[in-house]
């Protein structure tokens, strides 16, 4: 089957976004596809370059990194979500004139088009943290 | 909502619990500094959102009725809400 998740929670503000890359890792382990991951409202904090969490503790947006690197997987962080919240690319930094930018490189902005698309071409669309 | 219409779905849109507040009329949020989003509705018109309802019980409870809303809508009960969800192929919440 193929699959879509959503992100809509921030990590550690909530299970929502750990949850969420169990259930993307569990998808992949039984064979199944993931299409798209979209991070949207508060999940675009999933994609910061920035987190500095305890040592001994789960490094979620690091562990985002490697999941989408390893599997060559579509993830997408909303544009209107990006900007408001301060998860920038280049782009996005230069065209704001902001001083850094923080979007990890195995992510891509896009906009709500990528969500839609994601419903309409996969066989399930999971949401995590509405 | 937009997006999904643009990308041309039969969409129906609900509008329930502290959603309702969203369709009242005259609204005027400039004194706590919000966007007022209320001027937005009539574009679902434009873009062919005509299947709009809002759930009867979440009106009732907030003392509010259909004469307080910004446009005419057509009111439905949760098992209405259930029957619609049901027969959707997609739900999104927001």
């Amino acid at each position: 089957m193929k699959f879509s998740i959503v992100v809509y929670g921030a990590p550690y503000s909530s299970e929502a976004a750990s949850t969420a890359l169990n259930f993307a890792k569990a998808v992949l382990a039984n064979g199944h596809t993931l299409y798209r991951i979209f991070f949207f409202q508060d999940g675009v904090h999933n994609a910061t370059t920035l987190s500095v969490p305890p040592q001994d503790e789960q490094h979620i947006p690091e562990d985002w990194k490697m999941l989408i690197a390893k599997h060559g997987i579509d993830a997408v962080i909303c544009v209107a979500s990006g900007l408001k919240r301060g998860i920038l690319d280049q782009g996005e930094s230069r065209r704001y004139n902001r001083q850094a930018v923080n979007l990890s490189s195995e992510f891509s902005i896009s906009g709500l088009g990528q969500l839609v698309d994601a419903s309409l071409k996969s066989d399930r669309l999971i949401n995590f943290g509405v | 909502m937009l997006t999904t219409a643009a990308f041309e779905q039969d969409i129906s849109v609900i509008f329930m619990e502290d959603g309702v507040y969203q369709l009242l009329k005259n609204q005027n949020s400039e004194e706590i500094g919000l966007k007022n989003i209320s001027p937005a509705f009539p574009a679902l018109d434009i873009y062919d959102i005509k299947k709009i309802m809002i759930e009867q019980s979440s009106l009732t409870i907030r003392g509010l009725s259909l004469d307080d809303l910004l446009f005419s809508v057509e009111a439905v009960d949760a098992v209405k809400v259930a029957q619609l969800m049901e027969d959707a192929d997609q739900v999104f919440n927001f």
